[in-house]
């Protein structure tokens, strides 16, 4: 009975919180941009996260271990600083863009610049880490995260045509702005393959203390809950398919993707679009400051837990504490919201070999995962994702770099 | 008799103290070298001690417990020592005052 609250709390989350800054923005601007060609990442990505998220809930039901503690431990501090470093940096950066997407929901609904929303959202994040139970702010925001539903509902009202959207999940690269496509593609995939997903859910197992009991749990969550997830991610780039596309509108801000929900539901659907942009960025900022906090806490060996009051994991606390605060500067500087997550994303998928196959090796390990280690299609299946997505981003975004200016 | 692998299991591991509170990892292990076998006198808890591995030169001497207070090396390694006055949760402490 509790394991199957557990599954249910499980994929609720899973799909309340599989939106934030980075597929909302990738997704609409993908849309807005190539209509459905774009939609063939997102399943790719899909694919790779149900994957990996499986695989993070075993490791750490099976050995009772953090990936990020097991993995200080396992290569010897002088490896552990490299993927500890890079992937510090990108989730203050995710951090930022999160932030950012949250206050940009702000300003459509109040016309009151999100720069000046910058200060409240970040004391309103602190505020609900330090005083609140998780459980609540997890379940809350999870809760609260089904608005972004309104996408799939928007989609089903726009009805698409089921033979041009089937065609969207074939690979096929575009006669022009082949390199703009192929820098979509990184971002897509680091939008849906982030890594502060599994280290979040890693910490998460070790605290709840799953055993080799939940094995099965695991499975269902990963499976129907990303699976699910993913949905309204495709949901995001076909409704901007199916309303900015034709009226030549190009995301280069998220104000204009706003209208996106209009078309098919009227004024509700702005607001609609501005609630799901919110608490869905506003969920992952949780979840980002959470994880940065654990990095910290289990590589280095402190106190930590969501559970456990600020006092009760002073370090932990105060990283996570200064982390929202390099966050909201780096909003407060005023960069463009979107273009930060998107440089992001893609910064992502550019490093996901430096933490991805570390993790691979440790799924591999006899000593941690015995019987249940990895299997020959699971690594097949991440390292080819992982490595391909490296590979494209390190050619498109110096392309992009070159193409903006 | 029971052997450990010093690099594989001992070294960067979680360290626990005798009332199950993190202190840190093991950054560091001591061996003394005689006339007999090399034997283990120390494990290092001190993130300089790791950064040295690195080859970062930092001042400062490395805190050490004797390995005569490792109670089991498991997944974590646990001494027989209580942190919570130790300089490995200095920085911890001093937070937790602030906090009040």
């Amino acid at each position: 009975m509790k394991k199957l609250l557990n599954v249910a709390l499980g994929i609720l989350t899973s799909i309340g919180g599989f939106l934030d800054a980075g597929s909302i923005a990738t997704s609409a601007q993908a849309g807005a941009e190539f209509g459905y060609s774009l939609l063939w990442p997102i399943a790719l990505g899909t694919i790779c996260v149900i994957f990996l998220i499986e695989m993070s809930g075993r490791f750490s039901a099976v050995s009772g271990s953090s990936i990020t503690s097991a993995m200080r431990k396992r290569f010897g501090f002088p490896f552990f600083v490299v993927p500890f470093a890079a992937g510090t940096l990108v989730n203050l950066l995710v951090l930022a863009s999160e932030i950012g997407g949250v206050c940009i929901a702000l300003e459509l609904v109040t016309g009151v610049a999100f720069q000046l929303w910058a200060v409240p959202v970040a004391l309103a994040l602190w505020g609900l880490l330090w005083f609140a139970t998780f459980d609540s702010i997890e379940y809350g925001s999870a809760a609260l995260g089904l608005v972004t539903l309104a996408f799939v509902v928007a989609v089903v009202l726009l009805r698409p045509e089921a033979k041009e959207l089937a065609r969207g999940f074939v690979p096929t690269l575009p006669a022009q702005e082949q390199a703009h496509y192929l820098f979509f593609v990184v971002s897509i995939l680091g939008a849906t393959i982030a890594p502060y997903l599994f280290l979040f859910y890693s910490s998460g197992v070790v605290e709840d203390k799953w055993d080799k009991s939940y094995l099965r749990a695991n499975r269902v969550i990963s499976v129907v809950g990303m699976g699910f997830g993913a949905m309204i991610s495709m949901a995001v780039l076909a409704a901007a398919a199916l309303t900015l596309k034709p009226l030549g509108i190009l995301v280069e801000q998220y104000h204009q993707a706003a209208p996106m929900l209009v078309a098919p539901m009227g004024l509700a659907g702005f607001y609609l679009f501005a609630a799901s942009l919110g608490i869905a960025c506003f969920g992952a900022a949780l979840e980002l400051s959470l994880v940065i906090g654990y990095t910290f806490a289990q590589g280095f060996g402190w106190s930590w837990g969501e559970s456990l009051e600020p006092r009760q994991a002073a370090r932990f606390s105060a990283v996570y504490t200064l982390a929202i605060v390099l966050a909201m500067l780096i909003v407060l500087s005023g960069l463009n919201p979107l273009k930060l997550t998107m440089f992001s994303m893609a910064l992502t998928a550019l490093i996901l070999p430096v933490s991805m196959v570390p993790f691979l090796v440790l799924m591999n390990d006899e000593q941690y995962l015995g019987e249940h280690r990895n299997g020959r299609l699971s690594n097949a299946v991440v390292l080819v994702t992982i490595v391909l997505a490296s590979l494209i981003a390190l050619a498109a975004i110096p392309l992009e770099i070159m193409g903006s200016k | 008799m029971k052997t450990t692998a010093l690099m594989r299991d001992v070294l960067d591991a979680q360290v626990m103290d005798r009332n199950g509170q993190p202190m840190g990892r093991v950054d560091g292990i001591v061996l003394e070298l005689g006339k007999g076998p090399p034997r283990v006198t120390y494990v290092e808890i001190s993130v300089r001690e790791a950064w040295r591995r690195l080859g970062l030169r930092l001042k400062g001497d490395a805190y050490r417990v004797s390995w005569s207070r490792v109670i089991k090396v498991e997944k974590d390694v646990h001494l027989g020592v209580d942190a919570d006055d130790t300089p490995p949760r200095a920085l911890e402490r001093w937070l937790r005052r602030k906090l009040g």
